[in-house]
């Protein structure tokens, strides 16, 4: 091996190392076996699941579109957890170790790091699962519409997207605290039990705030409501901020703690 | 390394530095350290000693349970990516992120370290040739050897032009033409750059590093230059390895035994273990010791003089430091 090169003055760019990061992520998460498990699950659930409906629509058994989507889409929802989970949690957890020496060796901060895996984690999750909702929506509207006698005609586009966003805002609130629980524990596995209790403890915490704030319950209770346009848009930006509160305070405890962990 | 230096000549500074992990294994303690620019400073001890320990803390990669590193005169913490941005680091088994090649690697350390394209890509092209990886550049890294995986490291460790180079066993692993090739290329850099190097390989640290911390059990119990190290070894201790009739050579033992200046003549097969006394000048000694030989007809086929390597020196000093652990504990206590 021969002599490094001449020395250079560098100018440093203080935001490459959170894209670096951000970046290699997003990747990494795109081609891991558990997003993929994910996808194809999903998908053959959305795509059985609306074929069903269409056959029992063509037989004559007619159900609302409003109740038909909301029915998948809870259960996207819910039945994508497990792997969300693992998606989040593995984000930093995984790499603790000698992968993680390569890279908080070099001149990235412990923030900057945290930063980068909790947006790329839930840059994917939410992408993925809006898309796929969205496509089930379109494809919910646009079948059974045509084909039922305009019983489609209860999904309204504004409930749609209500629907979606709020769904989503409740996923980034699963993935920021998993992320989070993922940098503080040392691994996986263990981050993992400790986010499924810290789920079950919020949910059976908000279920005991007052009924008329904005809950997963509510939510859950209100989805086929909510396709049908039937919420109001105070509702909505109560919801999302109460999930943006939610979400912060998990990535800010796990960056916090995690600024100053060894790893 | 200085005890006692201004601050702004240190690149390296550790006071009273102490790990504990979880109240259960004490990694560190109270290791007091200081290293001058220019230093090429081999970091010793068996395993579990601290030496990884040591080189986390110092990169900020672990929080001390007390006391404190400085690196370039500023306290080193989990956030200070502007002192890292100085630091060139190779893990003791380097591992890399899967699915990538070398420019894929070298480019996300390069951004890791806040480089703008125009001075990252032509500062991997050059180091990619300079670690002869041209040949490989498109293969996947997860299929390197050893060697090539080390030379990546190497590169790694360069791309952000560092002043400090902490290099956590650099030559494990290596077959003799890689080791060779790292260790020269440790020379070419000391000419230039401060390198803190931890090894088992003891005749490695021998050949390429100026100065030596030994640590035992976390404890810091020599620093010094290499020649202080070696300095504290027993001296006038040779083995002389012998030809000639197995009888005449244990009849000269026999009078070597008998010479008050020999304290100790021990024969294994045709090597004879030979210690001298440190009151007379060790050439007259060794002239009569050469005469008995030549008077029983016994030919001398090697001579040479134990322990004036680093490595019985750091065994000495951890024969010594098993047998005063606790001696050197009430002394502190009485000093106290």
């Amino acid at each position: 091996m021969d002599a490094a090169a001449t020395a250079v003055p560098f100018r440093f760019n203080r935001f490459l190392p959170y894209w670096a990061v951000l970046q290699t992520d997003l990747g990494q998460t795109l081609r891991s076996w558990v997003y993929r498990l994910w996808l194809i699950m999903m998908a053959l659930a959305a795509v059985g699941y609306v074929l069903f409906k269409l056959g029992a629509a063509n037989a004559g058994e007619y159900q609302s579109v409003a109740a038909q989507s909301d029915d998948l889409l809870r259960a996207l929802a819910i039945g994508s957890l497990s792997l969300i989970s693992l998606l989040a949690v593995s984000g930093i957890s995984s790499e603790r170790g000698v992968i993680a020496d390569s890279v908080l060796s070099r001149g990235i901060s412990r923030y900057q790091y945290f930063l980068a895996k909790w947006h790329a984690r839930l840059a994917v999750v939410l992408a993925t699962f809006v898309g796929i909702a969205a496509v089930v929506l379109a494809a919910y509207a646009t079948l059974f519409t045509a084909s039922t006698n305009g019983t489609g005609a209860n999904l309204t586009f504004g409930g749609a997207v209500s629907a979606i966003v709020l769904l989503a805002a409740v996923l980034g609130v699963v993935v920021s605290w998993g992320v989070a629980i993922g940098a503080i524990t040392n691994g996986t596995v263990l981050g993992i039990s400790i986010f499924w209790i810290v789920i079950f403890g919020g949910l059976a915490t908000l279920s005991r705030m007052p009924s008329d704030y904005p809950n997963l319950k509510w939510l859950m209770d209100g989805l086929r409501n909510v396709l049908r346009g039937g919420i109001t848009s105070v509702d909505v930006t109560q919801f999302l901020l109460a999930s943006f509160f939610l979400a912060s305070v998990g990535a800010l405890v796990g960056m916090g703690i995690f600024a100053r962990k060894d790893v | 390394m200085a005890a006692a230096k201004p601050d702004s000549e240190l690149v390296v500074e550790s006071s009273h530095l102490t790990k504990i992990y979880q109240n259960r294994q004490i990694a560190l303690n109270d290791a007091t350290l200081a290293v001058e620019p220019g230093t090429v400073l081999g970091l010793l001890g068996p395993n579990g000693a601290g030496k990884t320990t040591f080189l986390r803390l110092v990169l900020g990669l672990h929080r001390p349970t007390a006391g404190w590193a400085k690196v370039f005169n500023k306290t080193m913490t989990p956030n200070a990516a502007d002192l890292r941005r100085r630091i060139g680091y190779i893990p003791t088994n380097p591992q890399f992120p899967k699915g990538m090649t070398p420019i894929t690697y070298l480019d996300y350390i390069a951004r890791l370290f806040g480089m703008p394209r125009n001075e990252r890509k032509p500062r991997l092209a050059s180091l990619i040739r300079a670690v002869d990886l041209l040949p490989h550049s498109g293969e996947s890294i997860a299929h390197f050897t050893p060697g090539q995986t080390a030379r990546l490291a190497v590169a790694a460790s360069l791309i952000n032009e560092p002043d400090l180079l902490i290099w956590d066993e650099p030559t494990h692993g290596l077959d003799i033409e890689a080791r060779r090739s790292m260790l020269e290329l440790i020379k070419t850099l000391a000419a230039e750059k401060t390198l803190i190097l931890s090894s088992h390989n003891l005749t490695d640290v021998d050949e390429v590093c100026n100065h030596a911390a030994v640590l035992n059990k976390g404890q810091l119990i020599f620093q010094g230059s290499l020649q202080e190290l070696k300095g504290r070894i027993r001296k006038n201790h040779y083995e002389l390895d012998l030809d000639g009739d197995q009888k005449s050579i244990t009849k000269s033992l026999g009078v070597l035994k008998a010479m008050k200046e020999v304290t100790q003549a021990v024969l294994r097969q045709r090597r004879l273990d030979l210690k001298l006394t440190d009151d007379v000048a060790n050439t007259a000694i060794l002239a009569q010791v050469f005469q008995v030989l030549s008077d029983n007809k016994v030919s001398l086929i090697c001579l040479r003089s134990v322990g004036m390597q680093t490595e019985q020196a750091y065994l000495d000093l951890m024969e010594q430091e098993e047998s005063r652990g606790f001696t050197r504990l009430v002394q502190l206590a009485e000093a106290a």
